[in-house]
């Protein structure tokens, strides 16, 4: 799961700054997370100071068989457009420059990781994660996942240190390798770091 | 190319041996899986592997516990806990699933928790942490999550997913005839962006130097991030959508008087229970007012004239709601405007016994306004006695704004229609609920609201209207499909319906008109706004007036309702009934289709706010097994909308579910 935050003003305007008429798409896919419509509409306000904005609102422009059903009920609009701007993570773009090839396609976010990779485990949320490593530690280390919990993604090798069970890296980050030696200690089951060395 | 999306596949045998040869009770909980093609099978080949391999070693297989979206830890803890305490004796609990789903097992079940599986990045090859979005399976766009998109100055081609070392500048190790070093097959991603860059001025690209800041995605702000989506996804409910409002077209034009139209269409059905029986015959001469058909026993309502002029007939006319042919009242208006006598003013009604109250009620043919049309004078009856009345002035549906204008522009009757229903049930507590996007309505209500009274304003999210999720919101209280709110103390009115109450007891005036907020798409824009309908007012005379006719062509689609519960109607000779709130034309760009395929992104598992699978209800209509949608509890199912709302297949989720309830009935 991820979510979508608008790029500074600056960096946008300088961008669209050659292009006087601007076709605005906001994805407002994946409604379940709070995409906020709010934030998109303000920021055609900001580009509406210089250039001619159309606005339009879609969803799920990730999917290239909706785009371009959309591109085709959209294509006149288009055509009198000198850039297409859009408001929606990286697959959105990238999907959408694939596909309209003569207009220069900008996006206006970016896109950042939640924890927990579907956004899932509501009560839970941020504590569990999976990076998808594809071999899986959990049954040595109390299913804690080292890869997930420490900073830099140790088995074994330099770290630099804990402090009072936080991580060097930040200090309100507990440290993972710290939690699974002290839920391996609970379960009286040290010996299992000892039968073999991760790499 | 068809993306390989399962992410996990299972441990060699050997090491899941060696995990459990001194074990011999094991349970098993398997996750369905996500993103991937809807399966009718019951198990999926990791399933069965295990499975064959734990009982050719003679091991004792005391649960099986398949679920959908392990990870969504919220409506699966209950199951495995449930499980769990069947078999205690359990020495290990087998995992099949990506790591999320054993660390949450881990987290519930006390025993050893063990992983049986190994999680796979989708095929993609990259060092960045690929986001496998799915929405389409045959879709190769990635996303890596950066933080930082640098895809507008790539032509759209990312460097971070299609290097395999993320490279935005530095050690490469050279690509060979377009392919990359670390893999034979795999194409080199700069040699991508330099093709597509070919023709064009290459000046701005070489001066800006792309260095990747990596800071941009530190704990803290990542922690900020999570607590912030926490805090909006369950702030008031578990589930929720937050459509696209548009509210802002309406929100401001005060209620105006819909012009009088020469024939209207009254259905004998306009409510739940039996139809009414009508009093008048072809021929006759009504009035406005006047009593044209009458209910049919207890929960019946009665049907009035909301014009002066002859009765032409009975004809059947298509429901707007039930979607099928059902016998209306067609009266031709002379426009003399003939008001009966029958109607009596009555300001003192606190004088008067709490039996002719309900009784003026009954009469007025007064029903639940908010779109469930249930007799009000039922409602006020209530077998229990009831500790809260809850005045329901949420209005969560997007464009509506008829509750929102009776709420400013008419909070006196609507505070006055609260003390009359205070006088009749006598509860403990009143509250009057409101969503935080009206805050001219809450501004008005606090200025004069009475002694007793309290505003609760909930933060916005879809479907907080619904009475079921809003004493689940308010009160932790859980209300059974086959139970209703009054079972529980609670009463539960719309302010359009109290207004009316107002109007019935305080003006003598039956429920001939109401608020409808008639709105859409600003292209086909005529005349939106908030208008005081006639009951009756066919569809096509409403269409007539405020909406641009020769833009309406195939790509818009009308509702008739709200934006999420309304129906879409394409016969126009229908007419307006007292459950219609508003009349929508939207633009559609995709028709929704259940012969899409499911691709199980598990959105709306995610959204549903009664807590349900509806991608299982449409697997078992793919099936055609009614029995197993049972077991789902389907009945459960309040056909919010949310789902359908949600489906990245757009598949019509609800008509679906409508459809398997009409056949189990």
């Amino acid at each position: 799961m991820f979510i979508t935050k608008p790029k500074p003003e600056k960096e946008i305007l300088d961008i669209v700054q050659p292009y006087e008429k601007l076709f605005y798409l906001i994805c407002n896919g994946c409604n379940e997370v709070y995409v906020s419509i709010k934030d998109a509409l303000n920021y055609s306000k900001i580009l509406e100071k210089k250039h001619k904005v159309t606005v339009e609102i879609l969803d799920y422009i990730c999917n290239i068989d909706y785009v371009n059903k959309y591109l085709s009920f959209l294509s006149k609009e288009i055509e009198n457009q000198d850039a297409l701007i859009i408001f929606s993570c990286g697959i959105g773009v990238a999907t959408l420059s694939s596909l309209v090839s003569e207009k220069k396609v900008f996006g206006i976010c970016n896109t950042f990781y939640l924890t927990g990779y579907k956004g899932y485990n509501l009560p839970y949320e941020g504590k569990f994660d999976c990076a998808l490593c594809g071999s899986c530690y959990l049954n040595y280390t109390g299913t804690i996942c080292p890869i997930t919990s420490c900073s830099k993604s140790l088995l074994n090798g330099p770290c630099g240190g804990a402090k009072n069970g936080k991580c060097e890296v930040d200090k309100t980050k507990d440290c993972g390798w710290e939690k699974i030696i002290l839920k391996l200690k609970n379960l009286n089951k040290l010996d299992l770091l000892n039968k073999q060395i991760f790499i | 190319m068809r993306v390989n999306f399962i992410k996990f596949k299972t441990k060699p045998e050997n090491e899941i041996l060696e995990l459990i040869k001194d074990k011999n009770n094991i349970g098993i909980v398997i996750c369905n899986g996500c993103y991937e093609k809807l399966s009718l099978e019951n198990f999926s080949y990791q399933c069965k592997e295990i499975i064959n391999l734990l009982t050719t070693r003679n091991k004792n297989l005391l649960f099986c516990l398949k679920l959908n979206f392990l990870c969504n830890s919220y409506f699966n803890k209950q199951k495995i806990i449930t499980a769990y305490n069947d078999y205690p004796y359990v020495e290990v609990v087998g995992v099949v699933s990506c790591g999320i789903g054993v660390q949450f097992v881990a987290d519930i079940v006390p025993k050893e928790t063990i992983s049986f599986t190994d999680s796979v990045q989708p095929s993609y090859n990259s060092t960045a942490g690929v986001i496998q979005h799915g929405i389409n399976l045959n879709n190769l766009t990635f996303c890596a999550t950066c933080g930082e998109c640098y895809l507008n100055y790539t032509k759209g081609i990312c460097p971070i997913v299609y290097c395999s070392k993320s490279l935005l500048n530095g050690p490469c190790g050279g690509a060979k005839n377009g392919k990359c070093e670390v893999d034979k097959t795999k194409d080199c991603g700069w040699e991508k962006i330099c093709k597509k860059l070919e023709n064009e001025d290459l000046t701005s690209f070489m001066n800006s130097v792309l260095i990747r800041n990596h800071n941009i995605m530190n704990y803290s702000q990542h922690k900020q991030n999570v607590d912030n989506n926490l805090e909006i996804r369950i702030n008031n409910f578990y589930g929720g959508v937050h459509p696209v409002e548009k509210k802002e077209i309406t929100e401001d034009i005060a209620i105006k008087k819909f012009p009088e139209t020469q024939f209207l269409t009254l259905f004998l059905l306009q409510h739940t229970g039996k139809p009414s029986i009508p009093l008048v015959k072809e021929g006759d001469y009504v009035k406005i007012g006047q009593k044209i058909a009458k209910k049919d026993g207890l929960i019946s309502s009665n049907l009035h004239s909301p014009v002066s002029g002859k009765v032409l007939g009975f004809k059947e006319v298509l429901h707007p709601k039930l979607q099928k042919k059902l016998p209306a009242v067609v009266i031709e208006n002379d426009f003399k405007e003939n008001i009966t006598d029958e109607i009596k003013p009555c300001s003192e009604w606190t004088k008067l016994p709490k039996q002719q109250i309900i009784e003026a009620i009954s009469e007025a043919g007064i029903v639940g306004l908010g779109g469930a049309v249930f007799p009000t004078h039922v409602k006020l009856q209530p077998p229990k006695p009831i500790h809260t009345l809850i005045i329901n002035g949420c209005e969560c549906e997007p464009y509506l704004n008829a509750d929102n204008r009776i709420m400013i522009e008419h909070s006196e009757e609507v505070f006055e229609g609260v003390k009359i229903i205070k006088y009749l049930i006598e509860p403990k507590k009143i509250l009057l609920v409101i969503e935080d996007n009206k805050p001219q309505a809450i501004q008005k209500l606090n200025e004069i609201k009475p002694e007793g009274v309290e505003i609760v304003v909930l933060k916005t999210k879809y479907p907080h209207g619904a009475e079921k999720i809003l004493i689940k919101k308010l009160f932790n209280v859980y209300i059974p499909y086959d139970k209703i709110p009054l079972d529980f103390g609670f009463l539960v009115q719309n302010v359009s319906t109290v207004f009316a109450i107002y109007n019935a007891v305080v003006k003598g005036l039956p429920l001939i008109e109401r608020i409808v907020t008639i709105s859409g798409e600003e292209k086909i824009k005529k005349e939106y706004g908030n208008y005081k309908i006639k009951i009756g007012t066919v569809l096509k005379d409403i269409l007539q007036k405020c909406y641009n006719k020769e833009f309406l062509t195939d790509e818009f689609k009308i509702k008739y309702g709200g934006y999420m519960t309304g129906t879409e109607i394409e016969d126009f000779t229908t007419s307006i009934i007292k459950g219609c709130n508003g009349i929508l034309i939207i633009k559609k760009y995709i028709e929704e289709n259940h012969q899409n395929k499911c691709i199980k992104c598990g959105r709306c598992v995610d959204v549903c706010p009664m807590e349900l699978e509806p991608l299982e209800f449409v697997k078992c209509y793919q099936k055609g097994s009614l029995s197993e949608a049972n077991r789902y509890n389907i009945k459960t199912c309040i056909e919010c909308g949310c789902c359908q709302y949600v489906c990245s297949s757009k598949i019509p989720i609800v008509d679906i579910i409508k459809k398997e309830k009409s056949i189990m009935e």
